[in-house]
């Protein structure tokens, strides 16, 4: 083993140790989720009329990823913090490798999410189940459908990975200047309606999508802010010694 | 109109900033040690992975849905139904269909059929017949017929209509109160049709005939009986 892949393990080894505090957040975050959505589900729909009223609710993932997506996004961001920085930097040998390590980390952390999340709706199941009388139709559970689960659990990952790469592309992008914070407020609200977000939100999003298009879209972009924020942070590096 | 939807958003952001600002007020005072973090990670997946499980192990009320074949089946058990009521082929019928029978001694030359609410509830069709035996009785069947709604078949779980003999001439039927069901469908989709969702159902076209309601009540009435009602009648040859 290369002393470059040594750093880089040690490296790997102190951050998640000096990172596993904020597993304690998602974990947390994943309780809230389990106890809100256990009261009305991800979603609800009715139909009926006269004598007879039929109401589906559906529980999902869904809500709980949402919560646990925010979770990665504030790590990713708070990864790049100047304190966080400064708290590690006596501790690194190699600082060029610290961004590598970082991504490394983040996708790490974010299998790690993806496992909890599709787990803990199970929670979810559990508790409906035992404390509610409600009757099931139509479920889709691992036992049931072991394919989609497993499909799913990708699908969690890719996109946690993907919010992981934009949040740290952000809080990278911040650290230079803090205008970037409203240029990018801007920029979202330039572009959050327009034709092509709403084209790729219904396109690789919304109902039905195919997987691959889905994957290799959410991966490339991943890549690519990954990128750009090492490009920059070890520019940033640089520029500090 | 006020728009409440943002209402349970906003509540989950505002329990996240509270359980954040406390997490964060909480590990500037005590750091967390390592270990019991640690263990508090284990343990936590430890029941994570266990939850499935128990979801599998735990008896639980499960309603199959229906395939395009076994709802195509019902339906087509439906028309046959009413095919067999229209064209007086009571024998053929499927005794499951049948809910209710009664008998009621008849001397009058005349009925009046009334419904006492028309508008609300689930239509009930009655079917007249007339009987060429010369009884003085009145005969009332009440039919269900396969019930589904959304790929769920539902047998049972409908209020019956109720039929009140307001004087001895006057029968009233009062259409069945409404019932709300409630089923959960839990799902490991992360959106709400999934990846690569080749549709499991297709488009069910109702014909025409499928308006009738859940039930039919079918009299039989001896043959010199005149048939009344508010509501207008259609002779069937």
């Amino acid at each position: 083993m290369s002393l470059m892949m040594k750093a880089m393990k040690a490296q790997i080894k102190f951050k998640l140790n000096a990172y596993s505090e904020g597993m304690i957040y998602l974990i947390v975050f994943q309780i809230i989720g389990v106890v809100l959505f256990s009261f009305s589900g991800s979603g609800q729909m009715g139909r009926g009329a006269g004598n007879f009223k039929l109401e589906i609710s559906l529980y999902s993932p869904a809500g709980i990823f949402i919560l646990s997506a925010l979770w990665m996004f504030y790590v990713a961001v708070s990864l790049t913090r100047k304190e966080t920085r400064r708290e590690l930097l006596p501790f690194i040998c190699l600082p060029k490798l610290s961004s590598i390590s970082d991504i490394i980390i983040l996708i790490g952390m974010s299998a790690f999410l993806s496992f909890t999340v599709m787990l803990s709706n199970y929670l979810l199941y559990d508790i409906i189940v035992l404390f509610t009388k409600k009757e099931f139709s139509g479920s889709m559970a691992i036992f049931d459908e072991p394919k989609v689960f497993f499909i799913n659990l990708i699908g969690v990952f890719i996109v946690s990975m993907t919010v992981a790469a934009f949040g740290y592309l952000i809080g990278t992008l911040v650290q230079i200047s803090k205008l970037f914070i409203i240029v990018l407020i801007a920029l979202f609200i330039a572009y959050v309606k327009s034709k092509l977000i709403l084209f790729i939100g219904h396109y690789f999003y919304e109902q039905n999508p195919q997987f691959l298009p889905f994957a290799i879209f959410n991966i490339a972009i991943a890549i690519s802010c990954f990128f750009i924020a090492y490009l920059i942070s070890s520019r940033m590096e640089v520029k500090g010694v | 109109m006020t728009n409440l939807g943002i209402v349970p958003v906003l509540f989950i952001l505002l329990i996240i900033l509270l359980v954040v600002t406390l997490l964060q007020s909480k590990s500037y005072r005590t750091k967390l040690n390592q270990r019991p973090l640690k263990i508090f990670i284990i343990v936590y997946v430890a029941i994570l992975a266990v939850a499935p499980i128990i979801y599998f192990i735990l008896p639980k009320e499960e309603k199959q849905v229906l395939t395009d074949n076994g709802s195509e089946k019902l339906n087509l058990e439906n028309k046959a139904l009413r095919e067999a009521l229209f064209k007086n082929e009571t024998a053929s019928i499927d005794e499951r269909f049948l809910i209710d029978e009664w008998t009621r001694t008849f001397k009058e030359k005349e009925i009046y059929l009334k419904m006492e609410n028309p508008d609300e509830g689930e239509k009930v069709n009655i079917i007249v017949q007339t009987s060429d035996k010369a009884n003085e009785q009145i005969t009332g069947k009440l039919y269900r017929k396969n019930f589904i709604e959304n790929y769920i078949y539902i047998p049972d779980k409908l209020n019956k209509p109720t039929i009140i003999w307001r004087n001895e001439k006057t029968m009233a039927v009062k259409n069945p109160t409404a019932k709300k069901l409630s089923y959960v469908t839990v799902s490991d989709k992360l959106n709400k049709g999934g990846f690569n969702n080749e549709e499991s159902h297709s488009v069910v076209v109702v014909e025409k005939w499928d308006d009738d309601g859940p039930y039919y009540l079918l009299l039989t009435i001896p043959k010199d009986v005149k048939v009344w009602s508010d509501e207008g009648l259609r002779i069937y040859d």
